[in-house]
């Protein structure tokens, strides 16, 4: 059967900024970890539907400004984590946690503003959300409810899982030359592992591993599309796969939210993939449209929340992070070579049973574009 | 009369074979004892039993390599520590250390390397062949440096953290703990602590904190 999606979906500008303003401005989008934003004055920053977020920490309270200061549009703050008062660095401005202009250097002499052309102005708020520790922005002017994006047993999971995070967090930030949709849809693709990853990530699966994804579709014909989802809810879901995993003792100063040998998997549409490694680790990968051929990828890895200090827990992200890449790499390949092929004369893709998931999100895209 | 205390090196892998090369060398034959020990297996092992002899009877040398950003060879020192072993610092005959220059014990410092005047090398680190420590430059323990690579002037290195070979540190320049940096150049500018800047990855991975640490 032909893919819903024309190839141009994956590679024409005009379908990119649609997708910016009518899926990433409109829709909750995964903005990080709440564990890096412990401390008074701690932020992250971000940028989302082409949009430079700021996400602070006021005296406890976490809130979320787009980061262009209301003077002359500089970021207010420059760095992707830190911890300093959102002020301004180019003229000094100061915010307070409404987003109002607290104080202005040489406010009298320089600019003439009194207290009432001061405190009128202001930064644009970002509606944020907090589910366990993950934090979601919504652009939107008036945001859906976060219940209408994802079903309320699924918030509960994540919230649930997401409630074990550590604050020691790696973050890493790289590319692939291919449409973010691309990488979406991998992930979502089961099939894939056993030829892409057969040196690395399908090491870890049993032999005959039960497929994590399709279970349920995997003794029914392909529905017609009229039998698709149309729920927007139903597009974020979990799945889990038994894996092999060796204990090591460090294993046993991390508190986990579950102790089975398993691969967690949150698909959380429309853009990122929040994983578990038997409650130890947690890898959390989005895929943000960088261009419509460019996708930036956006990586954090966690372990569950360390019961004493251990030292050594730099070493332990670090090298899972590589881990994590390299087989990132594997996709990287493939979906480049895939991107390649989408030019002119390129015919949607034909799926089978396996991909109704595809189909149905696919459906569901084109719902949200048009 | 009294007996000649041993030396034990314990570890694995071409770190293992240099200190043994570098301790035999030093000592003769007789006196060194080589016991191999992969890094996986070091939580699990009791070092008094693993030595068969009384902390009395002999020194040791952790031969680790850069395993779990040096955390591997740590782990060793930390358990000889605690078990009562002397560890020694081993020093290549054609390496040359600087009389004001201070080496903490279980050192290695490979041929060809210089530790200058007044630089300080923590515990545990490893020097490896002609790496150059400047004069007033400090190594944090158990950092990695890579073979040719130069510790500018006042420079330092933190602790854990690997210098591949090509890369150069600038006088002054700190470089923080826990870092892996394999982009080949000069540093002329401060790396905080938790930074990687290796192929694996385009750009620089950080690791955050979002609670402080005493
Ligand atoms: S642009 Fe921010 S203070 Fe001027
Ligand atoms: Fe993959």
């Amino acid at each position: 059967m032909r893919s819903l999606l024309a190839p141009s979906v994956y590679n024409s500008p005009e379908v990119f900024a649609r997708e910016q303003e009518r899926i990433f401005r409109r829709l909750w989008i995964f903005a990080g970890p709440r564990t890096l934003l412990t401390e008074p004055d701690s932020f992250i920053t971000r940028t989302i539907g082409g949009v430079p977020i700021v996400i602070q920490n006021f005296a406890g309270e976490l809130k979320a400004f787009v980061n262009r200061c209301a003077h002359r549009q500089s970021a207010i703050q420059i760095a992707e984590h830190g911890r300093r008062r959102l002020a301004c660095p180019y003229h000094g401005w100061v915010y307070d946690g409404d987003g109002k202009v607290a104080s202005i250097p040489f406010c009298d002499s320089l600019y003439g503003f009194d207290d009432r052309v001061r405190t009128s102005r202001h930064l644009d708020g970002v509606a944020l959300e907090c589910v366990g520790s993950m934090m979601f922005v919504n652009l939107d002017a008036d945001p859906m409810p976060l219940e209408s994006q994802f079903h309320r047993e699924f918030l509960d999971r994540i919230a649930y899982v997401s409630s074990y995070f550590d604050d020691e967090v790696l973050v890493a930030n790289f590319g692939g030359g291919f449409n973010w949709k691309l990488i979406f849809e991998n992930v979502l693709d089961s099939n894939h592992v056993p030829f892409v990853h057969s040196g690395s990530f399908a090491k870890l699966l049993p032999k005959r591993r039960p497929d994590p994804v399709q279970s349920a579709a995997r003794n029914a014909r392909t529905p017609p599309d009229s039998g698709l989802t149309t729920d927007l809810r139903d597009m974020s879901f979990t799945a889990e796969t038994s894996i092999e995993f060796r204990h090591w003792p460090w294993h046993d100063n991390v508190e986990r939210f579950s102790n089975e040998a398993k691969y967690f998997n949150y698909f959380i549409y429309p853009n990122v993939n929040f994983t578990s490694i038997a409650g130890v680790f947690f890898p959390i990968q989005q895929f943000n449209p960088g261009a419509p051929e460019r996708t930036d990828y956006s990586m954090w890895v966690l372990t569950g929340l360390q019961k004493q200090p251990n030292p050594a827990t730099p070493a332990i992200l670090w090298a899972q992070a590589k881990g994590e890449k390299s087989v990132i790499d594997e996709d990287i390949v493939v979906l480049e070579a895939l991107q390649r092929g989408l030019g002119h004369g390129a015919s949607p893709a034909f799926q089978g049973t396996y991909e109704t998931q595809l189909r149905a999100m696919a459906r569901n895209y084109l719902d949200r574009m048009s | 009369m009294t007996v000649k205390r041993l030396l034990t090196i314990v570890g694995a892998g071409p770190v293992f074979a240099v200190a043994r090369a570098i301790a035999t060398d030093l000592e003769g034959e007789k006196r060194v004892v080589a016991v191999e020990l992969p890094p996986d297996r070091i939580a699990e092992t009791d070092v008094r039993s693993m030595l068969n002899r009384p902390p009395a009877e002999s020194d040791v040398f952790a031969a680790i390599g850069l395993h779990a950003l040096n955390h591997a060879r740590a782990d060793l020192c930390a358990k000889f520590a605690e078990a009562g072993y002397p560890s020694v610092t081993l020093v290549h005959r054609r390496a040359s250390v600087e009389r004001s220059a201070i080496l903490a014990p279980n050192v290695l410092v490979c041929a060809g390397a210089s530790i200058g005047s007044d630089a300080v090398v923590e515990a545990g680190a490893v020097i490896l062949d002609g790496a150059r420590i400047e004069a007033g430059a400090r190594v944090g323990a158990f950092a990695w440096i890579g073979a040719n690579v130069v510790i500018g002037f006042d420079a330092s290195v933190g602790a854990h953290t690997i210098l591949r070979s090509g890369v150069n540190v600038d006088a002054g320049v700190p470089i923080g703990d826990h870092c892996e940096l394999a982009t080949p150049g000069l540093r002329q500018a401060a790396v905080v602590d938790r930074t990687f800047d290796t192929a694996a990855f385009e750009q620089p991975v950080r690791i955050y904190r979002g609670r402080c640490r005493a």
